[in-house]
């Protein structure tokens, strides 16, 4: 057999294009070569025309002409056949044509597979179909899933790259992945934070799975910071989107040691949040409450306990947590900002285990294992609080924290059972719990409970199903002891919900499709006098009925080798339903009580007022040379559930309202456009992402707004338009000893409430800062590997101060002084910033151990900033009001934990 | 041992704090106008009071009266009556001018010196429905130290009578007689003191001691105290039109308060929303001061809108209101332990206008001996 080497392609270029070749390439194929193997065509014509063709046998022989090329020349019969393939061909001279091979692929596959023999990792070797039958023109599905090699967890976001071909593809939150290969030999790295790296030296030619199993690395390896999957993952993920790493969340350096999934959200790029301890955060310029927080699917209200001191999640009991910013998969709805989908952890199939936490403020506990064996497993997580001390450490008497009290615990657990390899049952809940006592009388509680249950079922290769059917509640009541005022005020929220997914892949699509289904069932209020002598009476707010439903398909596909496509669209459908009352106001007329002309009563299941909408998402992704890429994202989306509030920083004891008769569905379009790179193999990531977002009916209230209990809630509240923008930075140094990341966001959180009438506008109709307009947040975080067990930890962030509205001037009006405050949000509070550092000591890296514990040692607020948590006014003479902030950490406060794992 | 204690000494830090903040907003350049006043069903004439907001951050709470060019009470009627100067920045309406009548809605239009023109909204004047009764009871309270302090919540029950208004305001007005020494007045000579009897006292210096002439005419005076805050109504607290249990204020027992007896009133007053919203805003905000939970602070709602394109805006109200009153005495032998009276162990021996701002001299006419 003929050997022929190709040339070097400088040389190439220098030679001039024969007319005898050309004219042999101009040659038709004509309907008898139809199915017929190139190679044999190629020496056919050698023999015929006297022009010789260089090449290997074994390069083409699989390669076969299709009735596409019949009619066609020979070149382009060529290019066609060759097109996604490492196959080319050049023309050197008058008698000679070349078909050469780019080495680079190959190249690049050696040095894969030596760096890690050199590195003694463990390099898999897999055969996926014969040689014999492939064709290099083919494309080959290859799919798979990513497990975690302890629990059989699927690891989510786990990066899977072809590097030879650099492309990849990130785990979906079934861990699976899907990708489309060339006949041949593939490096294959899988990769997941904190998790050893697997390569595998692939040799495929037809369609083929493969799940593998990672396993936990007992050292830390790369990143102990947040850092941005955006930039992480260049060439594999959507806009907008991080994926948070349990493990990196615990060694950051925290408020008394509490590890806290939402604080380390609040210093992604793009979020922020209220105050020091403020619950919940403000993304991309959005309010807390268009943040969707999902617990195994199902809505959480409220995330945190103490009004916001510590997130109500234990990370002990969390597998992942997946947040959305910006690219928002149709398969979300219901909120306009962002999702949070934190899923808990399985227990393992294998054997028991156990794992802890004792801090200075509460301590947890997490057990799992297996009931039998590689079939049905449970876990089960508890922490509790012995925080009193906390509070009472309040140097102020400051409406007598200092004497209040303060408990709290929550708790999760799961069963998982596997009927066969395609079969799965899992029954997760959740509880959380907060009881807090002011001096004096009043104590708040609050609860959030949920439990689903949730089938998922492989159907075949390409198509898989899950089923979950849950049912949570949130819950708050207050209680006034007083003797003449004495109260009890509840408030709950239940709802059950159902959702049906489905994940299809037909060659080159990933498609998602599904139905949702939740009905609202809301007490906004029931007040009962706390004893005989109050004069408080028995007040029932009318009940309020809803279901919110959505139908969602998605698809995501390559357009061309650069071009990556996610495409959505969410169908949301809400009804409001009876049994309620509307009250009706005279028209022309402001919308008070004054001017209630009419009350419409409707039954029980009556709409009351249905809204439909199309919800359409985008993305778009272009990938440039040098592991870079652009992205795109359009996002519209519609919410129906309202947080009311008149208060800074959210409190238990908001209100959340339906959208009715009233009150208009929120609506935000959202823009994005980023730039992603890695930088020197990798060693360095960096990425710029702006965005615009346009929001209709957003709600504000008036001054003096009555929420509570208030049957014509609608009079006190008013709905107009809002609009945020900003750009969002980021890098990372991720390799080394000393790793972390950079971020910087500038970022404009606008508002314009412009009624018809005379106090149904806010500043006059102009456009204002809302209160979580923050225009600049800086956040650094860093981590220096003193050895692969001991290591110094970082963060700094800095904050604009959000607006707040002040007095200028007092008056006075018969025996009453005021303050008389000035337009809204006209002001600001002081900046925030805060440096935390941290000490970490691990125990052993030995893979069998009976503890493997952990101690953290961090220093919050290193310099002692008061940071102001609240500002608040007092009165300095009666209706003169001072402002006074308070401080929850106005010390550098140092704390220790210990962690540990059986 | 060692590490345990390190961990619990951490525990006793001290780590929050709350501090005065201040905001570097520069001094308000212009001042608002505030115009505050009322018409009732009682006879007129009926007065407005024009002043000017003055610095959240003065020393003192000065209210400066200023003048207008012109100020207009007029009915939906379409009488109205221009009121006239009768002190600084005080205005009134003839005392058989236009009187405020139920049913009738009125407006007020005032134009400032500068040209400026604003109009309250128009105010219907609703009946008040009735204060039914007021009664007390004795309570003790703890204050920041800890000590114990007594006196009586003023409550009272009160019906909207038969409408669908439940937008009332409650003042409470506390009057009490207070006895003072002017006779014993000194003024410093030297090292020491000498006496210098005030001359309402009726008291003269006489050959080295005092000498009585006619009867004092500053020794007794009658002092009034308010309730703090306005106290409106809540509808969480009506039933069948009805507020019952409604605390109006709360009265200390003082050396001075209980000298004899007080004379607690409650007043109600009916409003239109826009009132209410206007007095609900500052009982807010009164309420709210110092809140854990207190909703952001905003505007006083004013109901004067500016008329022709005229710039600024106007604090305080114009209102139209029914009024109904009850009272009762509360007198020492209602406290249950005397013992918690004070005693006066300090006679005060200047003038009683001295010792209680705004305290009269001339016996009410609803005080009975």
């Amino acid at each position: 057999m003929k050997l022929k080497y190709f040339l070097p392609l400088i040389i190439l270029v220098l030679i001039k294009t024969s007319a005898h070749s050309q004219s042999v390439l101009s040659a038709i194929v004509d309907e008898t070569e139809k199915g017929k193997s190139l190679t044999p065509f190629l020496i056919d014509i050698e023999k015929k025309t006297g022009v010789r063709f260089y090449f290997l046998p074994e390069w083409i022989d699989n390669i076969s002409f299709t009735e596409g090329n019949v009619g066609g020349s020979l070149s382009a019969a060529l290019d066609e056949l060759f097109l996604g393939t490492d196959l080319s061909y050049v023309v050197i001279n008058e008698n000679t044509v070349v078909i050469v091979k780019d080495p680079t692929q190959t190249l690049e596959r050696n040095t894969v597979l030596q760096e890690a023999s050199r590195g003694q990792r463990k390099i898999d070797k897999l055969v996926i179909g014969t040689e014999v039958k492939s064709n290099p023109k083919k494309r080959i599905l290859f799919s798979g899933a990513v497990l975690d090699g302890k629990s059989k967890d699927p690891l989510i976001g786990a990066n899977i790259t072809v590097r030879d071909l650099k492309i990849g593809a990130v785990t979906n939150q079934e861990g699976k992945f899907e990708l489309f290969l060339t006949p041949g030999f593939h490096a294959i790295s899988y990769s997941y934070v904190n998790f050893e790296e697997k390569i595998v030296d692939l040799e495929i030619y037809s369609d083929g799975e493969l799940n593998i199993e990672l396993e936990e690395t007992p050292t830390l390896l790369d990143e102990i910071v947040v850092v941005d999957r955006a930039a992480r993952e260049i060439t594999t993920s959507g806009i907008g989107q991080t994926q948070l790493s349990l493990k990196e969340i615990k060694r950051a350096p925290a408020m008394l040691g509490e590890v806290d999934l939402i604080k380390q959200v609040q210093v992604l790029p793009g979020v922020t949040t209220a105050g020091e301890a403020a619950s919940g955060f403000n993304v991309r310029g959005g309010s807390v409450d268009q943040n969707l927080i999902l617990y195994d699917g199902l809505p959480v209200f409220n995330s945190s306990h103490v009004f916001g001191f510590f997130s109500s999640f234990n990370s002990e009991a969390i597998r992942d947590v997946t947040f959305f910013r910006g690219g928002i998969p149709a398969e979300y709805g219901g909120r306009v900002s962002s999702v949070l989908d934190i899923r808990s952890k399985e227990g393992s199939y294998e054997k028991w285990n156990a794992s802890g936490g004792i801090g200075m403020v509460s301590t947890n506990l997490m057990i799992n294992g297996p009931i039998k064996r590689d079939k049905t497993s449970v876990t089960a997580s508890f922490r509790t609080t012995y925080s009193d001390w906390l509070i009472n450490t309040v140097r102020s008497n400051y409406v007598g924290l200092d004497k209040s009290a303060v408990t709290f615990y929550d708790g999760a657990a799961k069963l998982t059972h596997l009927f066969n390899e395609k079969t799965k049952f899992t029954l997760s809940g959740y509880v959380s719990h907060d009881d807090f006592r002011l001096q004096g009388d009043t104590t708040y509680r609050w609860d959030t409970s949920l439990i689903s249950a949730r089938l998922d079922h492989q159907v075949n290769s390409k198509l898989s199903a899950s089923l979950q059917i849950g049912v949570g509640a949130y819950s708050y009541d207050v209680e006034d002891k007083d003797s003449l005022n004495g109260f009890n005020l509840q408030y709950k929220i239940t709802y059950p919900t159902v959702k049906f997914d489905f994940h299809w892949t037909p060659r080159n699509h990933k498609v998602d499709f599904g139905v949702q289904s939740t009905y609202y069932d809301f007490n906004p209020g029931t007040l009962l006098p706390s004893s005989e002598k109050s004069n408080r009476k028995f007040v029932q707010m009318d009940l309020q009925k809803s279901l919110e439903s959505g139908l969602y398909v998605s698809d995501q596909f390559d357009l061309s080798k650069k071009i990556h496509v996610d495409l959505g669209l969410r169908y949301s459908i809400f009804t409001s339903m009876g049994p309620g009352k509307v009250y009706i106001y005279e028209s022309g007329k402001p919308r008070e009580t004054l001017n209630t002309i009419d009350t419409i009563t409707y039954g029980a299941g009556k709409k009351i007022e249905t809204f439909n909408n199309l919800e359409p998402r985008l993305g778009l992704r272009y990938d440039l040379k040098k592991e870079a890429s652009i992205k795109f994202g359009y996002n519209r989306i519609y919410q129906y559930l309202h947080l009311v509030t008149n208060t800074t920083a959210v409190t238990p004891i908001d209100i959340w309202q339906p959208t009715g008769y009233y009150f208009k569905p929120q609506q935000v379009d959202q823009f994005s456009l980023g730039y992603f790179k890695n930088i020197k193999e990798k060693k360095y990531q960096a990425f710029i992402e702006a965005y615009y977002k346009y929001y209709n009916n957003v709600l504000e209230f008036k001054d003096g707004a009555q929420l509570i209990l208030n049957p014509q809630i609608e009079t006190d509240l008013l709905q107009g338009k809002a609009r945020s923008y900003g750009v969002e930075t980021q890098v990372s140094k991720l390799t080394g000893n000393f790793t972390g990341s950079l971020s910087y966001t500038y970022s404009r959180s606008l508002r314009t409430i412009k009624g018809e009438f005379n106090g149904e506008s806010i500043n006059d109709g102009k456009e204002y800062a809302s209160n979580f307009d923050q225009p600049h947040v800086v956040n650094l975080n860093w981590k220096y590997n003193l050895t692969r067990r001991h290591f110094f930890t970082g963060s700094f962030t800095y904050r604009t101060g959000r607006p707040i509205t002040l007095p200028l001037t007092a008056f006075s009006v018969e025996n009453f002084t005021a303050s008389a405050f000035s337009d809204r949000n006209q002001y600001r509070i002081p900046d925030y910033h805060r440096l935390d550092i941290g000490f970490v000591i691990e125990g052993n890296h030995k893979r069998k151990k009976l503890l493997d514990g952990t101690w953290t040692i961090s220093v919050y607020n290193v310099y002692a900033r008061k940071n102001p948590y609240s500002v608040f006014f007092k009165e300095a003479r009666p209706g003169i009001l001072r402002p006074y902030q308070l401080s929850i950490i106005g010390v550098a406060l140092p704390s220790i934990s210990y962690s540990f794992k059986l | 041992m060692k590490r345990n204690f390190s961990i619990y000494s951490l525990l006793l830090i001290s780590w929050a704090c709350v501090d005065r903040i201040t905001f570097d907003v520069g001094i308000p350049t212009s001042f608002p106008i505030v115009i505050e006043g009322f018409i009732s069903d009682e006879p007129g004439p009926y007065t407005i009071k024009v002043s000017k907001a003055f610095d959240i951050e003065s020393k003192q709470s000065i209210k400066t009266p200023i003048s207008v060019r012109k100020l207009i009470l007029s009915d939906d009627l379409g009488a109205s009556e221009q009121l006239v100067a009768i002190a600084d920045g005080e205005y009134q309406t003839d005392p058989l001018g236009i009187q405020g009548t139920v049913g009738r809605t009125y407006t007020l239009e005032v134009e400032l010196l500068d040209g400026r023109i604003f109009r309250s909204i128009p105010d219907p004047l609703l009946p008040a429905g009735n204060v039914d009764s007021v009664y007390h009871q004795f309570e003790e309270r703890k204050n920041k130290d800890g000590a114990s302090e007594y006196g009586f919540n003023v409550m009272f029950n009160s019906s909207s009578g038969n409408q669908d208004n439940y937008y009332f305001l409650w003042k409470f007005v506390g009057t009490f007689q207070v006895e003072t020494n002017p006779e014993l007045y000194t003024v410093r000579c030297g090292e020491s003191r000498c006496p210098a009897p005030l001359p309402c006292s009726s008291y003269v210096l006489s050959g080295g001691g005092l000498q009585w002439t006619k009867p004092c005419e500053c020794c007794t005076c009658w002092a009034k105290i308010f309730n703090p805050e306005p106290i409106v109504s809540d509808n969480q607290t009506v039933e069948n039109g009805r507020f019952l249990n409604v605390n109006a204020s709360y009265l200390p027992i003082t050396q001075w308060t209980f000298l004899h007896k007080v004379h607690a009133e409650v007043q109600q007053f009916s409003l239109s929303p826009q009132a209410f919203a206007f007095w609900k805003a500052i009982q807010d905000q009164k309420r709210a001061t110092g809140s854990l939970f207190a909703p952001q602070s905003g505007k006083i709602p004013s109901n004067f809108i500016a008329i022709n394109g005229s710039e600024g805006s106007i604090e305080g109200i114009f209102y139209a209101s029914s009024i109904s009153k009850k009272s009762i005495y509360i007198t020492r032998n209602d406290v249950p332990n005397q013992s918690v009276i004070p005693t006066v162990e300090l006679l005060f021996t200047d003038s009683c206008e001295k010792l209680f701002p705004g305290a009269t001299t001339v016996k009410p006419d609803y005080w009975i001996d």
